[in-house]
């Protein structure tokens, strides 16, 4: 047994002892909600306490939040700023569609 | 679709921008030539970047944006001017892509599972254990970061980026996405946490503090 998968098992072991500790794979299936605050208070104790004892999924809880705010404040800048000149091969067709009409 | 005014804009740029909207829309009712191409000019290439969000081919996009202007110009007569005309057609366009989309009997090309996290047979996980401490804003000020931020997001399979872009991006409740979409409400959010955690999952070593 690798000492990874030792202690995966020592790990499991002990958390699984503790009353309320949830899975890894139970805390995944929080996360969304988590994010979206729609966790219930008791759900939330839960989520925040096997954090708190987990450093993976600790990490994967900061990066879902990072990965989310990377993708959001990319389209942001993109909205901010000024876009390319419009091809008036685009203005050609639009106006030639609404004459069309 | 309720998009916020950026919150760096000015009351003076914002009043300044309706006084221009109005003066155009008039134009625009009035069926001025002229004023239909500024509106393109204006407000196309806005259009075209939110149409090849969602759209996979530069082909699909510029047809796309064509359709929401004729879509904006038969509904000129309804815009009633409470939000700008930037934000009128920007959810315009949003429409006439899902609206391409939906059209086509779309299978998905790539598979979302190996981006998906495993876990053992205990149900726990082994992944990385540090975070970089830079935050979205800094990351982003940098070329690369953004460049592979759009690369993975643009890698998401279509129906996982769409719920995504129309959550985060666009900013709808779990509920509008899933109308929008046609999807019940928990297989909206299901999609969205699943394109969320690829996401993450391909932005590892950008996040992984180690890498940087």
């Amino acid at each position: 047994m690798g000492a990874g998968r030792l202690g995966r098992r020592l790990k499991a072991v002990t958390m699984r002892r503790m009353p309320g500790m949830i899975t890894c794979a139970e805390f995944e299936r929080f996360v969304v909600d988590h994010y979206e605050g729609a966790l219930s208070e008791p759900e939330r104790r839960r989520f925040e306490r096997h954090m708190a004892l987990c450093p993976p999924c600790r990490v994967s809880w900061q990066s879902y939040r990072k990965a989310v705010a990377l993708g959001r404040g990319l389209f942001a800048e993109e909205d901010r700023d000024a876009p390319a000149p419009v091809d008036e091969g685009l203005v050609a067709a639009v106006l030639a569609a609404r004459r069309d009409e | 679709m309720a998009r916020a005014v950026p919150s760096d804009a000015s009351a003076d740029e914002a009043g300044a921008e309706r006084s221009g909207d109005a003066a155009l829309l008039a134009r625009l009712r009035a069926g001025d030539e002229a004023a239909f191409a500024e509106l393109v000019r204006t407000h196309g290439g806005r259009m075209l970047a939110v149409a090849r969000r969602y759209l996979d081919s530069e082909d699909a996009a510029q047809d796309c944006v064509q359709e929401a202007f004729m879509s904006a110009f038969k509904s000129l007569d309804r815009f009633e001017g409470r939000s700008s005309l930037a934000t009128w057609l920007h959810r315009i366009t949003v429409n006439a892509a899902l609206q391409v989309l939906r059209r086509r009997s779309h299978k998905d090309e790539v598979a979302i599972e190996p981006w998906m996290p495993s876990f053992d047979e205990q149900g726990f996980l082994e992944g990385p254990t540090v975070v970089t401490a830079a935050d979205a804003e800094d990351l982003l000020a940098r070329d690369d970061v953004r460049a592979e931020v759009r690369a993975a997001i643009d890698r998401l399979p279509l129906s996982y980026r769409n719920v995504l872009l129309l959550r985060d991006i666009e900013g709808l409740s779990i509920k509008e996405v899933a109308e929008m979409l046609e999807l019940t409400e928990n297989n909206a959010k299901v999609r969205l946490h699943r394109a969320r955690t690829a996401l993450k999952k391909q932005l590892e070593p950008l996040l992984n503090a180690g890498a940087l």
